[in-house]
């Protein structure tokens, strides 16, 4: 049984649609990556899964449930997290409060357990607690990007770009710590991504999009060794 | 020129500029655009204030509770009716600001046609200053800036200690974000117009207290108002506070000062006593306003 199940999903802004029927399935405890270029439609994709598009039609399905229809703060109380692009933080809150948001609905004494969670997980956290999101570093913004967002213990967690605009060496601590959420946690992952190598490379499954509509689906290592995709997506 | 007096006047004339500009920054550092109509909203619960003080006989204090929960309801319902819209629609702020400007002239002449034109007074015996550190204040001024400094407090400790404080400052830095914790914006945004609204009713009566209470008066503190909010930095709220003061200071120093005995350098030569008058009082605001937007557009505080 899926945990989420895209089922011909239309979706855009406005009058502009950009995803033109696109499926996708997600199982229990699996790490899949999505790639495309540019204007395939994966960040939005991203953002109709979670509830700030709505399909124009299509269905989302998340445990059986249809959840198309339903506004972001809804679909993480069913156990949903997303962490945007570049924007996962609150700049002008403390690290602490940044957290804090991220438990927003949950009774303050789970978020202090949750809190001490975050911080033994990305222990640079703890050290800033009291400092504002702005002082951080682009990777340690992603960790508190990724902190807050598993204060609600999500079982379906979304990174549009984990790795955007981040060092190498940045970037290879936040994928470490993906890694390590999905093994500790057992959360299932959908990853957006330029840097499809790295991110296939910790991926049980990857989707192809192009231009709004599935290219082709298979296991990771499946896409990773396929000469064409290779050659078109993941820079030969 | 009396210092003492210069300073007393100032700090109240802040006390009263610094809860409006509060409201009108935080409508603004939420929602993204300049709500002309704040000023008119606070004096429709001015002359609210004027009906059940002087109307129905209630004590002064309630009746501006009263009024400010009651105006601030208004503000919640003109948002639903109205803005709420808009913002599904994704409208530029720059309509929203607009619609503001349609908003205030309704306000203004709906007081107009149920209050009249003619200037009121609430029912506040005349009273005797008292002279502390030689600075004459009546103690209605004394209550406006005890008034002021308890809101001021309070709304400080509401941003930074509460939930619900978290919660506005993390919408305003970044409502997508706000929206995958489950945090509901449009609640939230709700409240924010109560609160804003609220402050600016405590802030206009207090205005109305010391001078006279008429429809026009919410036009005339507009530019006030504004110049506070952006001489300490739009949409924060502290900046609203020390922009109030700042104004204020300027009004009275600039109203106090003698310009002939400055042109003449000391007296050196004869040019007589050069004041300002009173009725130029709106114009400094309007100058300092002009010079903040040409020199430093992002005020004193900057954003946050």
């Amino acid at each position: 049984m899926p945990l989420l199940e895209v089922n011909g999903v239309f979706s855009g802004y406005g009058d502009t649609e950009v995803l033109h029927g696109v499926s996708m399935y997600a199982d229990v405890h699996e790490t899949i990556t999505i790639i495309g270029p540019n204007g395939a439609g994966k960040s939005t994709l991203l953002k109709t899964i979670m509830g700030y598009l709505i399909p124009s039609s299509g269905t989302i399905i998340l445990q059986e449930e249809d959840v198309s229809g339903l506004a972001p703060d809804k679909k993480v109380k069913r156990g949903m997290a997303y962490v945007p692009q570049l924007e996962g933080i609150f700049p002008s809150l403390t690290i602490q409060e940044n957290l804090e948001m991220g438990g927003y609905y949950i009774d303050s004494k789970h978020v202090r357990e949750q809190i001490e969670n975050a911080y033994s997980m990305f222990p640079v956290l703890r050290e800033k607690r009291n400092k504002r999101g702005h002082t951080l570093s682009g990777g340690q913004r992603q960790m508190l990007a990724m902190g807050r967002a598993l204060m609600t213990e999500p079982r379906l967690i979304l990174l549009d770009e984990p790795s955007a605009g981040l060092a190498p060496s940045a970037a290879d601590a936040v994928f470490h710590q993906i890694k390590g959420m999905h093994e500790s946690r057992g959360t299932t992952i959908i990853i957006v991504e330029q840097d499809a190598q790295r991110s296939l490379s910790i991926s049980d499954k990857g989707y192809v999009l192009a231009t709004g509509q599935n290219e082709f689906d298979g296991a990771a290592d499946q896409i990773l060794s396929n000469e064409q995709i290779r050659k078109a997506y993941l820079g030969g | 020129m009396d210092i003492a007096q210069i300073l007393a006047n100032a700090l109240v004339r802040a006390a009263e500029l610094g809860l409006l500009a509060v409201g009108l920054t935080m409508v603004f550092d939420i929602l993204k655009f300049t709500n002309f109509a704040h000023a008119d909203y606070a004096i429709l619960g001015a002359f609210l204030v004027y009906t059940f003080n002087c109307g129905a006989g209630l004590n002064l204090f309630l009746s501006v509770f009263l009024a400010a929960v009651a105006a601030g309801l208004i503000a919640v319902a003109i948002d639903k009716a109205i803005f709420k819209g808009f913002r599904k629609k994704g409208t530029k702020s720059v309509t929203a600001m607009i619609t503001s400007l349609g908003i205030a002239i309704a306000l203004r002449n709906i007081v107009r046609m149920i209050w009249t034109s003619e200037s009121r007074t609430y029912a506040i015996p005349i009273q005797r200053p008292l002279r502390i550190l030689g600075a004459r204040i009546t103690p209605v001024q004394i209550g406006i800036l005890i008034t002021s400094l308890v809101a001021m407090i309070g709304f400080h400790l509401l941003l930074q200690r509460t939930k619900f404080g978290k919660a506005l400052r993390a919408i305003s830095d970044n409502r997508v974000l706000a929206s995958a914790c489950a945090i509901d914006s449009e609640k939230m945004i709700q409240w924010m117009w109560f609160l804003a609204t609220a402050f600016g009713v405590v802030g206009g009566t207090m205005i109305a207290m010391e001078h006279l209470l008429y429809p026009r008066l919410g036009f005339d503190i507009l530019i006030p108002i504004f110049c506070a909010a952006i001489l300490g930095g739009i949409g924060n709220p502290y900046g609203a506070m020390l922009g109030a003061l700042v104004l204020a200071l300027a009004e009275n120093v600039i109203l106090a000062l003698d310009f002939g005995h400055i042109l003449s350098f000391g007296g050196l030569f004869e040019l007589g006593s050069i004041q300002i008058k009173t009725g130029y009082k709106p114009a400094i605001s309007f100058v300092i306003l002009v010079i903040v937007l040409l020199l430093r557009p992002t005020g004193i505080l900057g954003r946050k």
